[in-house]
């Protein structure tokens, strides 16, 4: 056995140790129990062992050592750190999980970098296996990390970052996991940017497509994508008219409306459509009183209903949206905000009526056709944050809840996106139990993230304004302990590419389209005389 | 000329000499003296035993401890030793007992440059170890003595350690 150091003393919940190396916060050492079994710790963070005098510093030219050892100083601990560092426990074959041996090392006790073999029971799964999600490699070591898929489907995901730190970039890497040959998954990803539309190269991708097996990506188009009038609630409904100065009485009239076409589509076992609104409204608009007046107003805010992502019997359907071995991305760029909530609500709200209804048996295969969902599905969130903000309203933020809550018992798993978790709802972020957590910089997110991430220490907390691109703390359920990740290259392409300006501006010069734009001068013809020499 | 002779030994590595009572040269604290082989720094300057062994000395050996009239400058002089210079060269480590009446000479110039270099480079080893027990001040004024011997090459160093010295008197 080769040893790294040797503990020097320990606290309540740290013990440190003494080494002439440098190990970096989240590298893993270990050390051997009473027992013989080993124990697995992380490490904290390393302090030089002794500072030099400031007085040696203040000539930089000067070697610090060397005063040092011209007055008889002891230099070595000068070369020597003190090592913090926090248990994580022995590994139990039998439970398949890292148990705390609540003793501490003693003084003295030998302390070594960690096997490779070790280490690699942070993972719950090898990586080729069913149910694993081969995600990168622990950081500054080759060995591989791999989520379990189920955990992580069944108690929801995080993926925190500031932007740019790579959290689409990660969540692609997971789909390409889920839809591998190994999980088959049912994927759906609200894309408000239009950046999983890559994930199609996955279909014809010699890795991912197998004699049997072949995923299936499709991508939903912004026009796509309609909501049925019958989906939206008298609320929601609401919510599209209200301009923010819709009157107690014209909700009223607009309530007794809506009852009474709802009470006779239902007596005619049909859906409400825009249509049957409109000419009830229209029904009460003769006239020249003031009742008149308001189911006027009603009216022309009833016509907002009249944006093309609505429809009266096109609708999302469900049973094309969730298949085993299929990914559907919902491609959401150009939509405003409002809509964007708009379809998550009535998408989550649908979905989760389906799956409760299959396991409990309400639908079954006979019956209605597109809410009979027999598998569990995961639904991927970007900008998550807007679904489900921490203040104000959002249509979506209470079924978004009711799923994080609920979602466990039928089979609906959510990950979360977000580069502002302060903005994203407290509540929802902790249902998250597996957490993806990348460069965060800005404190009041830290904080936020500390708060919601109950397995993310504080060492590791410390961690993330220093982590690169790509580096991730992955924390929670789908590891058996938090462990710093390098996520691995994606197989398919990126579709959220930087945009690198001076390229494109040389790019645009060099293509000539300058000098076209340059030729056209403006048309001043119809100026006065004396003000064409401004031009 | 003997600067004076030991008149006590107080610890291993610590003594007392007596000045001699001629005119010639006084050692001052930071004066560096030999006694052999051994190499010690004046920490100290007392004008006399401490007060409260006065009672224990016998009648005999008063004469050499309490001070008479003439005495009451600063004659005696507390001294620690730094360690050893012989011909294998200089030895910072080394606790070689002296005894009562050995010659306390002052160190030369030559000596002091000798007793310094350790392997082609300057050190005084002694000067960390020395501080906590006679405090900083006779270390401080040790290194100005050192200055005239060592090149100019190590004023960076020797200024660097002043500094250092400075900040504990403080
Ligand atoms: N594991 C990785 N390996 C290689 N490159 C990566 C990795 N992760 C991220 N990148 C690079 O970093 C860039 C930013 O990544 P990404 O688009 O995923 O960031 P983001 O966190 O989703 O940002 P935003 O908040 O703006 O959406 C990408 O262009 C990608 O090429
Ligand atoms: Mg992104």
């Amino acid at each position: 056995m080769t040893v790294l150091g040797r503990v020097s003393g320990n606290d309540d919940e740290t013990f440190t140790f003494v080494t002439p190396a440098q190990p970096p916060a989240g590298e893993f050492v270990s050390f051997p129990l009473n027992d013989g079994r080993t124990c697995l710790a992380r490490v904290v963070c390393s302090t030089p062992l002794a500072t030099f005098p400031n007085e040696f510093l203040y000539d930089p030219f000067l070697e610090p050592n060397e005063c040092a050892d011209f007055i008889g100083m002891e230099t070595t601990p000068f070369k020597l750190c003190q090592v913090e560092s926090k248990v994580v426990g022995y590994f139990d074959e039998a439970f398949g999980e890292f148990v705390d041996p609540k003793v501490m090392p003693l003084p003295g006790t030998p302390v070594d970098f960690a096997s490779d073999e070790l280490v690699s029971a942070v993972n719950k799964l090898g990586e080729e296996e069913p149910g694993s999600a081969f995600v990168g490699n622990v950081l500054g070591r080759k060995t591989l990390v791999s989520l379990s898929v189920k955990d992580m489907v069944s108690q929801h995901l995080s993926v925190i970052a500031s932007t740019g730190a790579g959290k689409s970039y990660t969540v692609g890497v997971l789909m390409e996991e889920m839809m591998s040959d190994k999980n088959q998954a049912a994927i759906l990803v609200l894309d408000p940017h239009g950046e999983y539309r890559t994930l199609t190269e996955l279909a014809n991708h010699k890795d991912f497509a197998s004699a049997k097996y072949r995923p299936e990506v499709r991508v939903w188009d912004p026009d796509q994508i309609n909501i049925r009038i019958a989906d939206l609630r008298f609320s929601d409904i609401l919510a599209i008219m209200d301009d923010g100065n819709m009157s107690e009485r014209m909700i009223y009239f607009f309530q007794g409306i809506y009852r009474e076409v709802r009470r006779r589509a239902r007596a005619d076992g049909i859906d409400i459509t825009y249509a049957a609104l409109r000419e009830e409204v229209l029904a009460h608009c003769d006239g020249e009183d003031d009742n008149a007046k308001t189911y006027n107003a009603i009216l022309w805010r009833l016509a907002k209903l009249e944006n093309p992502i609505f429809d009266d019997y096109q609708h999302m359907d469900l049973s094309q949206f969730f298949r085993p071995g299929r990914l559907t991305v919902l491609d959401l760029s150009g939509r405003e905000e409002f809509y964007q909530q708009l379809v998550a609500t009535v998408l989550l709200r649908r979905l989760f009526e389906a799956r409760k209804g299959t396991v409990t048996g309400k639908y079954t295969s006979e019956s209605t056709g597109d809410q009979y969902i027999p598998y569990p599905t995961f639904v991927v969130l970007e900008e998550a944050h807007r679904f489900a903000p921490q203040n104000g309203e959002a249509k979506s933020k209470a079924v978004l809840k009711t799923i994080l809550a609920e979602g466990r018992k039928f089979g609906i798993g959510v990950c979360l996106i977000s580069q502002r978790p302060a903005k994203l709802d407290q509540d929802s972020l902790s249902q998250c139990m597996t957490q993806i957590t990348m460069r965060i910089i800005n404190p009041v997110d830290q904080n936020q993230v500390s708060a919601a991430v109950e397995g993310l220490g504080r060492d590791l907390l410390r961690e993330l304004p220093g982590l690169a691109r790509g580096q991730a703390v992955i924390s929670g359920i789908g590891l058996n302990t938090p462990t710093m990740v390098q996520v691995r290259k994606r197989k398919t392409s990126h579709g959220g590419m930087d945009i690198d300006a001076p390229i494109e501006w040389r790019n645009y010069s060099e293509s000539g389209a300058s000098e076209a734009q340059e030729d056209s001068q403006p048309d001043v013809s119809y100026l006065e005389e004396d003000s064409k020499d401004w031009f | 000329m003997a600067l004076g002779e030991i008149v006590r030994i107080e610890s291993q590595g610590r003594f007392v000499f007596k000045a001699s009572d001629d005119d010639g040269v006084k050692p001052e604290i930071g004066t560096y003296v030999r006694v052999g082989d051994v190499i010690g720094l004046v920490v100290d300057k007392r004008q006399s035993v401490r007060e409260e062994l006065i009672p224990y000395i016998p009648t005999e050996m008063s004469g050499k401890y309490l001070p008479y009239g003439d005495d009451l400058s600063e004659n005696y002089f507390g001294v620690a030793s730094l360690g050893m210079l012989s011909g294998a060269g200089p030895d910072h480590e080394a606790m070689v007992s002296v005894s009562l009446k050995d010659a306390v000479d002052e160190v030369g110039q030559e000596d002091l440059m000798r007793f310094h270099t350790v392997d082609g480079r300057f050190k005084a080893r002694y000067i960390d170890r020395l501080v906590p027990e006679v405090g900083p001040t006779p270390m401080l004024l040790a290194t100005r003595r050192l200055q005239n011997v060592m090149g100019d090459d190590n004023a960076p160093m020797i200024l660097a350690v002043q500094r250092y010295l400075r900040g504990l008197v403080r």
